[in-house]
């Protein structure tokens, strides 16, 4: 049959999609995170890798983030559609149809997962079938319409990125590549609850039952500060093991302080009052969420940086350390 | 509907498989630059093949002649079916 006569009508034909479409469909700026930390975990992990195969195993997994997004999107373009954020995406604006995004994201997933096998090893290959699974089953399909500890649970997916990069390059788990998971972990609930005390509406609207309207905002406010405290200890643990080291330590004091004390304002906070300035402590701590993550995986690669060139605190106690 | 519309649709669809295109043409020189990274790192580039070759097979060590045997015997060749990779 004819490309241009399969049964499609004028407007379907004009809003086919551009290759961009298709790029956005992979969630690029979920993926930018991903490969930072992927990146991080691979590079901080000791041991050489060769270049071609770290850049390879960074792209698949990757495309593994890339996949589970089109398959997220399929799942969920119905509540997409109510939502400001998302409302732009392409298979709620109908530039993508759902079969494709669910097409592409089970063949990017398959293929990505199988490349990483050739290109690291079969530990790494696992944890990122572990992850796009426990992305697109447990949290898209079974847990974000059921609970509002969705993101808690969840929030598993997004932090095992580095670990896959530790794995890549060593083929262990480790206890370093186990507290940058937990580094994330601990961090997605305060960083998404932030967000969802300002975007609240939209969460209300597609039915997604988070934390600010199953339990409303003061109740999400006390959770942040509690999550932000557990955070703590985590962050600061990663200084004394093989991979941290005096500037990590410090960084992490400071952001720690910073984030501490942003969820303390957040705490204190009426609904009235941060409705009368638009919600703009809660946008400052989602802003600051952000470089917090970012800031101590930069100071990870620092600590490396600093040791390669054999710039290390000779003394440094490394308290936690080795493979499982 | 106007011809210029039609031609747009066509536009896009060659960008998109251009696009597609470049993404393949990387990918096959992706895989060449692992395949020769991995050969610069001496794994092994065989697997079962429905026979089993000899060039697989462990090396058994407890079986495989000392070299000083071998050039003893004259032939300077190890056992048969004891390979080294």
């Amino acid at each position: 049959m004819n490309g241009m006569t399969d049964g499609k009508t004028i407007d379907q034909f004009e809003s086919e999609a551009d290759f961009g479409e298709y790029v956005s469909l992979l969630k690029p700026r979920v993926m930018s995170l991903v490969v930072f930390t992927a990146a991080v975990g691979l590079l901080v992990a000791p041991g050489p890798v060769d270049p071609v195969l770290a850049f390879a195993s960074i792209l698949f997994i990757a495309l593994g983030a890339g996949g589970s997004g089109a398959l997220n999107m399929w799942w969920d373009a119905d509540i997409d559609r109510h939502m400001r954020r998302t409302a732009g995406r392409p298979v709620p604006a109908g530039r993508i149809a759902p079969e494709t995004a669910r097409d592409l994201g089970v063949a990017l997933s398959l293929i990505s997962v199988g490349m990483l096998a050739l290109a690291a090893n079969h530990l790494a290959a696992g944890l990122l079938a572990f992850t796009i699974f426990f992305y697109v089953v447990i949290y898209t399909i079974w847990l974000k319409r059921w609970t509002p500890q969705n993101i808690v649970i969840g929030g598993a997916s997004g932090a095992l990125p580095p670990m896959i990069g530790w794995a890549a390059a060593t083929g262990q788990v480790s206890v370093e590549s186990v507290l940058m998971f937990l580094l994330i972990f601990m961090w997605t609930p305060p960083h998404f609850w932030a967000l969802s005390l300002f975007m609240n509406d939209d969460y209300s609207r597609a039915g997604v039952p988070m934390l600010t309207v199953t339990h409303g905002r003061p109740a999400t406010r006390r959770h942040i500060f509690a999550y932000t405290l557990l955070l703590v200890p985590v962050s600061l643990a990663l200084a004394f093991t093989s991979i941290g080291g005096p500037v990590y330590l410090a960084t992490a004091l400071v952001l720690d302080a910073l984030f501490v004390s942003g969820a303390w304002k957040l705490l204190g906070r009426s609904e009235e009052a941060a409705a009368a300035d638009g919600y703009a402590a809660e946008k400052r701590f989602f802003r600051l969420s952000l470089f917090y993550l970012f800031l101590h995986f930069v100071a990870l690669l620092v600590e490396k940086g600093l040791k390669v060139a054999g710039i290390e605190a000779g003394d440094w106690p490394v308290l936690l350390s080795g493979a499982f | 509907m106007p011809i210029s519309r039609e031609h747009e649709l066509l536009k896009r669809r060659f960008r998109r498989n251009l696009a597609l295109g470049g993404v393949l043409i990387l990918f096959v020189i992706l895989v060449f630059l692992m395949t020769m990274a991995k050969i610069r790192q001496g794994s092994l580039m065989q697997a079962f093949d429905h026979t089993y070759r000899a060039s697989l097979a462990p090396l058994d060590e407890s079986r495989a002649r000392p070299e000083n045997d071998s050039e003893q015997d004259g032939t300077g060749a190890g056992p048969a079916g004891e390979t080294r990779r």
